[in-house]
C-alpha cells in the first residue's frame, strides 16, 4: 500500500528513542549491545548450556590446558582448574553471580535510589540542598571501601554482599535523579503544565520522567560496572561470594595459586570480566555521548 | 571566596563528625564488648581495662560515651590491635605515609602524562593518535586493577624481571621505619648504604605506581581531550586565530589553561576510585599501607585497626576533595558563580 | 620543583629497569639472607608455641637449649649445658653449665652478666611454677609442657652452685632428655625478667626477646617482615651470614616466584612438582626430610550430631582420600593408613582407615537418624604446613565430596593465629589441620592431640576424651618391652579407627628450597630450622668482615 500521508508530518522521536537512532549510528555501541546482549544470553541460559556440572570434580583431569594448546583435550574446552572443575562452565556459571547479581543489585538500586531521588527533586529548599551536598560527600568515598565496611560488620557471605553493593549503589540513584529533575523541573515545560493544573504525581510521572529516562539509563550502565568490579573485588579478596561458588573474582584470586604455570585459568574469567565491563561501559559512554548530541542538536 | 571556603571547611567537619558518630556506633554493632572493639583490650579483669572504660565514661550515658570515644580519637589514643596489641595510631600513621607516597606518585604520574597526551589527542582530533588514545583508554578504565596488577607481575616481574614482585625495598636494607613512605624513609635516615636502598625502592615502586595510575591516567585523558575539544570550539579562540597569534601561543596562554578547568575539577572524583584500586593493589603487593592494612583487619575482625583504616581512608578522601574543589575555585573565579546561582 | 622529583624518579626507575641489577651487590644483600616464611609468629618465645611457624621463626635462631640432639648420629649433644649425668636410678639430672656465654646485647636490653644457673631457673620455673612472676604473662599456657607431662615430671631444679643444676624427677622417665632436646626448652635471660619487672613491662619478655642464641633481635613488622642481626658474641662460632630476614608470605605461589625472581633465598612448604617444572637450571635446588607428621580431619565430637560415632563414621566413610593425595599433594604424600606415619618404630601395615563408599556413608547417616543430612563447618587452616600444602583446596574437595551424601558443608578460615585460638575454643564443627611429632616416641603423636590433658590445653582438635583411651595410653607409655608397646599403640589405632575422633588423612615429607648460592641450613627431622651454619656462598672471597663496623650499622 503506498503511502498516503501526504502531509508533512514529522514526529518527534521521544527522548529515549532519539538516543538509540543516533547510538545506532554508532558501530561501537552496536557491537558492545551485541556482545552485552550474548553474554547476557549465556547467563540467562547459563544453567542449560554448560557442558559439565561447574562444581563436579574430574580426579583425572586436573589443571588441564585448554583445548588449543598442544596438550589439551576438546572435552574441556577452557581447561579445568586446580581441582579438575570445566573452567568453561565454571565461567558460564559464574555469569550468574558475576553479572545477574550485579543486574539485581542495581535494579534494586535504581527502584529505591530514583524513587527517594524524585521525591527529593521535587520537593523544595533546605532539605533538597542538604541532601544534595551530603551526597556529594558520601559519594566521595569509594563504594568499594563502603561496601567492605558493610561486610566487616555482617560478614562476607552471598547474601550481605548484595546487600552491601545495593546500599552502596542507591546514594548514586538519588543524587543522579535529583540532579536531573532539578534540571527540569523549571523548564518552560514543565511550567506550562503546572500553570494548566497538573498533579504534582501527574508532572512527575507524565511530564518530567520521559526526559530524564536517558539520565537513569546512563546511570544504569554506570551502576552496573562499579557493581561487578566491585563484588569481583570482594570476591578477590576473599570477602565476597564464597567457595565453591564460580565467581569470577573468587575464581581469580585462587587462580593466582597456579598462574605461572596454568595461566588460562587466571586469564579466561579476567577476560570474561574485562569483556563484560567494557560493553557496559562502552554502552554507557556511547549513552552519554548521544545525550549530549541530541542536547547540542536541539 | 572566603564565604565558600568557610562552607566547604564547615561541611568538611561536619561530615567528619558524622564519620565519627558512624565510627562510634560500629562498635556497639561489631560482636563483641563495645570497649574491647573500641580499644582493643581483650582482658576486661585487667588495669588497663578498667581505665580505658573510666576515659570512655563507660558506665556514663551513651552520649557521655561517645564524648569520650571523641575526645581519646582526638588526642591519638585509638586503642590497640586485637591481634598485634601494638597501639593502633603509631601503625596507622607509617600506613598512611606508604598508602600516601603510592598514591600521590601515581596520580602525580597519571596527571603528567594523562593531562598532555589528551591535549595531543584534542589537536589531532580524528587523526590515529586520538582514536588509539580513545581506544585503549575506555579499554584500560575496564580492566579489573586486581586482574591487571597480575597480568603485570606475571610479565614485567616473572618473565621480564624488570620488577620485584612484592613489598617496598628487599628487606636487607634495614631502613628505619619514621614516616612509612619508603623514599622519605630513606632520605631521612643516615643509613650506610642509602644509594644502593634508594635504587632498589625506586625499582620496587615503579611497578605498583604504574598499575595505580593507568585508570586515573586514561580518565584523565579522556577529559582533557574533551574539554580542550570544548574550549578549541569557543569563540575566542577563533578570535584569537583571527588577531594573528601563533598557534602555540594561543595553545599555551588560551586553550590549555582553560581546559584544565574541568580536569582539576576531576581530581578529586579520580583520587577516590584511586584509593578503591589502592586496596586491592596494597593487597596484591604487599605494600605496608592503609588498604592492606585494612583488609587484614577485616579478615581477623581486627575492630580497633578496622575503625582506625576506614577513618584515615574516608578522612584522606574527603581532604583530597575538599582541597581539589578550594583550590578549583580559588583558581577559577568564574565556578564560584556558579556555585552560588540560585536554586 | 614536583615536576623535577618526578622527572628523576621515572628517570631512576627507567635506569633500575634497564640495567635491573647492578652488578656489584651492595654489601647488606651479600651479608644477609631472606627467608620467605608462610606466617607470622604467635610470639617470640617458643615456650609459649606449639605452630611450627612460630617455632621456625624463633626457636634455633634466638635461643639455645641444655642439650641439643643430633639426628645424624642418633645422640644428644651439648649445648649451654657442657655435661649431663642421670643419677639417683634416673631420678635426678646433673647440668653442668658452659661460663662463657653471652647474651644478646640490644637498643632495649645490656647484659651484665654472662649466661648462669639463675638463667635456668628462671626459663624453668617460667613454666613450671605457678607462682613464678612471669608465669601469668603471656597468657600463663604451655601447651608443649603440659601436654608432654613435662609438668608433673619434674618436682624441683636445684641450684647447686652458679653453674651447676640439678633437676629433681617424680620418677626415671627416658624421654626427658629428649624433651630436654626440644625446641620448647629454652633459655631466657633471668637479668631482663628482672629488669623488665621493675619497668613494668613483662610482656616485653615474649616481644622484644632476649636469649643466646645465633641471631639478636632486632625489629618484628606484623605480615611484613622478621629482623634478626648476628649475635657477634655466640658462644659457638657466629653464622656466616650478618643479618637473617623473615618475610611473611602466606600465598605457596608467590613465595615460589619470589624465590625464582630471587626476592627469596630459603622458602618453606614449596609446591615441589610445579618448582621441578620451572626451574630447568640449577639456580635452586630442594631439600626434602623426614618429617613425622600426620595430616588430619577431626570432628568437634562435644557438638551434635559430632557426638556420634555413626556420624563420624560416615563422614570418614564419604571422602575420597586417595583423590586428595592426587589432587593436594600432587602425589607427593603416603595415604594414611593410622595416625603414625611409616617412620615410627610402632607402625605396622595394617590399614586402620574406612575406604571411600559414598553409600556406606548414607546408609550410616541414615541409621544415625541424618537421612536427609545436615550442614556443617570445615575449618581449614590458612597457612602450608608439611602434613597439608593447601588446607583450603582439601576443604573444597571434601565440600564436593560431603555434597554427595547430602551433607552441605561450608568453608572457614581464618588469619592463623586468630584460627587457633579460636579453634582452642572450640568453635569448629570440623577442622582440616595436623600434627608434627616432636620427638620419635610414638606416644607423642597420641597424647598431644587426643588425650583428656591436650583437650584441657586446647590442643585436641576433636575435643575428644574417653578415660578408657587415657588409660591405654598410660599402659603404651609405662610398657617397657618394645614389641609390647607395639600392640599396645597398634590397639590404640584400633580405638581410634572405632570411635573416628579424626579421620587420618597422609603423611608427607617436608620440603625446602633454596637459592644454589645458600648452604648450610638445616631442617632437622624433630623441631624447626636453623640457619645457625647458613652462608652465601661468594663467587669470590672479596668481602673483608668489618666487626667494628658492625656498631656504627645498628639502626635503632
Amino acid at each position: 500500500m503506498p503511502s498516503t500521508n501526504i502531509y508533512y508530518q514529522y514526529r518527534e522521536p521521544s527522548p529515549l528513542r532519539a538516543i538509540w537512532v543516533l547510538m545506532n549510528n554508532n558501530p561501537f555501541a552496536v557491537a558492545a549491545l551485541y556482545v552485552f546482549g550474548f553474554i547476557l544470553l549465556v547467563m540467562l541460559l547459563s544453567p542449560i548450556i554448560v557442558p559439565h556440572d561447574p562444581d563436579y570434580q574430574y580426579a583425572d583431569a586436573v589443571l588441564q590446558s585448554p583445548s588449543w594448546q598442544q596438550d589439551g583435550q576438546i572435552r574441556f574446552l577452557f581447561g579445568t582448574d586446580d581441582l579438575g572443575r570445566d573452567l568453561l562452565s565454571r565461567i558460564i556459571a559464574g555469569s550468574v553471580y558475576s553479572l545477574g547479581y550485579p543486574i539485581l543489585a542495581v535494579f534494586i538500586a535504581a527502584v529505591i535510589g530514583s524513587s527517594i531521588g524524585a521525591w527529593a527533586g521535587m520537593s523544595r529548599g533546605v532539605q533538597s540542598s542538604t541532601l544534595n551536598h551530603l551526597l556529594d560527600v558520601i559519594l566521595s568515598i569509594p563504594s568499594l571501601l563502603l561496601a567492605l565496611v558493610i561486610i566487616a560488620i555482617v560478614g562476607p557471605s552471598l547474601f550481605n554482599v548484595m546487600i552491601a553493593i545495593t546500599l552502596v549503589l542507591i546514594p548514586q540513584f538519588i543524587h543522579s535523579v535529583h540532579n536531573a529533575i532539578y534540571e527540569e523541573r523549571y523548564k518552560e515545560y514543565v511550567t506550562a503544565s503546572r500553570l494548566n493544573g497538573c498533579s504534582r504525581w501527574f508532572i512527575l510521572t507524565r511530564v518530567i520522567a520521559p526526559n530524564i529516562t536517558t539520565v537513569i539509563v546512563m546511570q544504569v550502565t554506570i551502576a552496573l560496572s562499579t557493581a561487578i568490579l566491585d563484588i569481583a573485588a570482594l570476591g578477590f579478596l576473599g570477602l565476597g561470594v564464597q567457595s565453591p561458588a564460580p565467581e569470577w573474582g573468587s575464581m581469580l584470586a585462587r587462580s593466582l595459586d597456579q598462574v605461572y604455570l596454568s595461566p588460562w585459568t587466571m586469564i579466561l574469567p579476567g577476560i570474561a570480566l574485562f569483556l563484560t565491563i567494557l560493553a557496559i561501559n562502552v554502552l554507557g559512554d556511547s549513552i552519554r555521548a548521544a545525550i549530549q548530541e541530541r542536547i547540542r542538536s536541539s | 571566596m572566603i564565604r565558600y571556603t568557610l562552607r566547604r571547611v564547615v561541611l568538611f567537619l561536619f561530615t567528619l563528625w558524622l564519620l565519627t558518630l558512624f565510627l562510634f556506633s560500629l562498635n556497639y554493632f561489631f560482636p563483641g564488648n563495645p570497649l574491647t572493639n573500641m580499644t582493643g583490650i581483650a582482658d576486661s579483669s585487667s588495669e588497663a581495662y578498667r581505665l580505658a572504660a573510666e576515659q570512655r565514661y563507660f558506665g556514663g550515658t551513651i552520649i557521655e560515651q561517645y564524648g569520650g570515644f571523641l575526645q581519646q580519637l582526638v588526642q591519638g589514643n585509638w586503642g590497640q590491635s586485637l591481634v598485634t596489641e601494638r597501639p593502633v595510631f603509631e601503625d596507622g600513621l607509617t600506613a598512611l605515609g606508604a598508602s600516601l607516597e603510592l598514591s600521590l606518585l601515581a596520580m602525580l604520574v597519571a596527571f603528567v602524562f594523562g593531562a598532555p597526551l589528551g591535549i595531543y589527542a584534542a589537536i589531532q582530533q580524528r587523526g590515529l593518535l586520538d582514536r588509539v588514545i580513545m581506544g585503549t583508554g575506555l579499554s584500560a578504565y575496564s580492566i579489573p586493577v586486581f586482574w591487571l596488577a597480575q597480568l603485570c607481575i606475571l610479565l614485567f616481574a616473572v618473565k621480564l624481571g624488570w620488577a620485584p614482585i612484592s613489598s617496598q625495598i628487599n628487606p636487607l636494607y634495614d631502613v628505619p621505619t619514621t614516616t612509612g613512605a619508603i623514599l622519605i624513609d630513606i632520605s631521612i635516615s643516615d643509613y650506610e648504604f642509602k644509594q644502593a636502598a634508594l635504587r632498589d625502592a625506586l625499582h620496587h615502586l615503579w611497578l605498583p605506581v604504574a598499575v595505580l595510575a593507568i585508570m586515573p591516567l586514561t580518565m584523565l585523558m579522556r577529559i582533557t581531550r574533551n574539554a580542550m575539544l570544548d574550549v578549541l570550539s569557543h569563540n575566542y579562540i577563533r578570535a584569537a586565530r583571527a588577531r594573528g597569534l601563533s598557534e602555540t601561543r594561543i595553545l599555551l596562554r588560551h586553550s590549555i589553561p582553560n581546559s584544565m578547568q574541568p580536569v582539576v575539577r576531576q581530581l578529586g572524583l579520580q583520587f577516590s576510585m584511586l584509593m578503591s584500586n589502592l586496596i586491592v593493589t596494597e593487597v596484591i603487593f604487599n605494600w605496608p599501607g592503609v588498604g592492606s592494612w585494612l583488609v587484614k583487619a577485616i579478615y581477623e575482625r581486627d575492630y580497633p585497626v578496622l575503625q582506625a583504616g576506614l577513618l584515615m581512608l574516608a578522612t584522606l578522601i574527603l581532604f583530597v576533595n575538599v582541597a581539589v574543589e578550594l583550590f578549583h575555585a580559588w583558581r577559577y573565579p568564574q565556578v564560584r558563580k556558579e556555585l552560588y546561582a540560585e536554586h | 620543583m614536583v615536576i623535577q622529583r618526578f622527572w628523576l624518579v621515572v628517570g631512576c626507575c627507567c635506569v633500575v629497569a634497564a640495567c635491573s641489577q647492578p652488578d656489584e651487590q651492595p654489601e647488606p644483600l651479600r651479608q644477609g639472607l631472606v627467608y620467605c616464611a608462610e606466617g607470622n609468629p604467635e610470639s617470640f618465645n617458643p615456650q609459649l608455641g606449639t605452630s611450627g611457624t612460630t617455632i621456625d621463626a624463633t626457636s634455633a635462631q634466638l635461643y639455645d637449649r641444655l642439650i641439643d640432639y643430633d639426628a645424624e648420629r642418633q645422640q644428644f649433644e651439648p649445648a649451654l649445658a657442657l655435661s649431663w649425668q642421670a643419677l639417683d636410678d634416673g631420678k635426678r639430672y646433673r647440668f653442668e653449665l658452659r661460663k662463657d656465654v653471652e647474651f644478646h646485647q640490644t637498643q632495649w636490653f645490656t647484659p651484665t652478666r654472662r649466661f648462669s644457673a639463675d638463667d635456668v631457673l628462671f626459663s624453668f620455673n617460667r613454666w613450671l611454677n605457678p607462682d613464678h612472676p612471669y608465669h601469668s604473662v603471656g597468657g600463663g599456657s604451655y601447651p608443649f609442657f603440659n601436654s608432654s607431662g613435662l609438668i608433673h615430671l619434674i618436682e624441683r631444679i636445684e641450684m647447686i652452685d652458679s653453674h651447676t643444676i640439678d633437676i629433681h624427677l617424680a620418677q626415671a622417665d627416658s624421654s626427658f632428655l629428649a624433651n630436654m632436646a626440644t625446641d620448647f626448652a629454652v633459655i631466657l635471660s633471668a637479668e631482663y625478667g628482672t629488669n623488665l619487672l621493675q619497668a613494668g613491662t613483662p610482656e616485653a619478655i615474649d616481644r622484644q626477646p632476649i636469649g643466646t642464641g645465633p641471631f639478636r633481635f632486632v625489629e618484628f613488622r606484623k605480615d611484613i617482615s622478621i629482623r634478626y642481626y648476628r649475635h657477634e658474641n655466640y658462644w659457638r662460632k657466629p653464622p656466616g651470614i650478618r643479618q637473617l630476614v623473615y618475610t611473611i608470605t602466606p600465598n605457596a605461589n608467590k613465595r615460589m616466584l619470589k624465590l625464582l625472581t630471587g626476592e627469596c633465598d630459603v622458602i618453606p612448604y614449596p609446591l615441589v612438582d610445579k618448582l621441578a617444572e620451572l626451574s630447568t637450571d640449577t639456580e635452586i635446588e630442594v631439600q626434602s626430610a623426614v618429617n613425622p607428621n600426620i595430616a588430619f580431619w577431626a570432628f568437634n565430637t562435644e557438638r551434635p550430631p559430632f557426638d556420634q560415632p555413626l556420624v563420624r563414621q560416615a563422614l570418614a566413610h564419604a571422602i575420597n582420600r586417595p583423590a586428595i593425595i592426587q589432587t593436594i599433594y600432587d602425589g607427593n604424600a603416603r595415604l594414611a593408613t593410622g595416625v603414625l606415619p611409616e617412620t615410627s618404630w610402632a607402625f605396622s601395615e595394617e590399614d586402620q582407615t574406612y575406604p571411600f563408599n559414598p553409600e556406606r556413608a548414607r546408609a550410616l547417616l541414615a541409621e544415625a537418624g541424618y537421612a536427609d543430612g545436615f550442614s556443617m563447618s570445615i575449618w581449614a587452616m590458612p597457612v602450608q604446613r608439611a602434613y597439608n600444602p593447601n588446607a583450603e583446596r582439601m576443604a573444597e574437595l571434601i565440600q564436593s565430596d560431603l555434597a554427595r551424601v547430602g551433607i552441605s558443608a561450608t568453608m572457614v578460615t581464618y588469619e592463623w593465629n586468630t584460627f587457633r585460638r579460636r579453634l582452642a575454643n572450640g568453635e569448629h564443627d570440623s577442622v582440616l589441620i595436623g600434627w608434627v611429632a616432636d620427638n620419635a616416641d610414638p606416644d607423642n603423636f597420641f597424647r598431644p592431640i587426643l588425650s583428656c590433658a591436650a583437650k584441657e590445653s586446647g590442643n585436641n582438635r576433636a575435643n575428644w576424651c574417653d578415660p578408657a583411651f587415657d588409660q591405654l595410653l598410660i599402659d603404651a607409655i609405662s610398657a617397657t618391652n618394645r614389641d609390647q608397646r607395639v600392640n599396645l599403640y597398634q590397639d590404640i589405632e584400633r580405638a581410634i579407627t572405632q570411635a573416628v575422633p579424626l579421620v587420618p588423612i597422609a603423611n608427607s615429607l617436608r620440603f625446602q628450597a633454596q637459592r644454589a648460592d645458600i648452604e648450610g641450613v638445616e631442617l632437622p627431622p624433630y623441631g624447626g630450622l636453623s640457619f645457625r651454619r647458613a652462608s652465601r656462598v661468594q663467587e669470590q672471597p672479596q668481602q673483608t668482615p668489618e666487626p667494628a663496623a658492625d656498631a656504627v650499622k645498628e639502626q635503632p
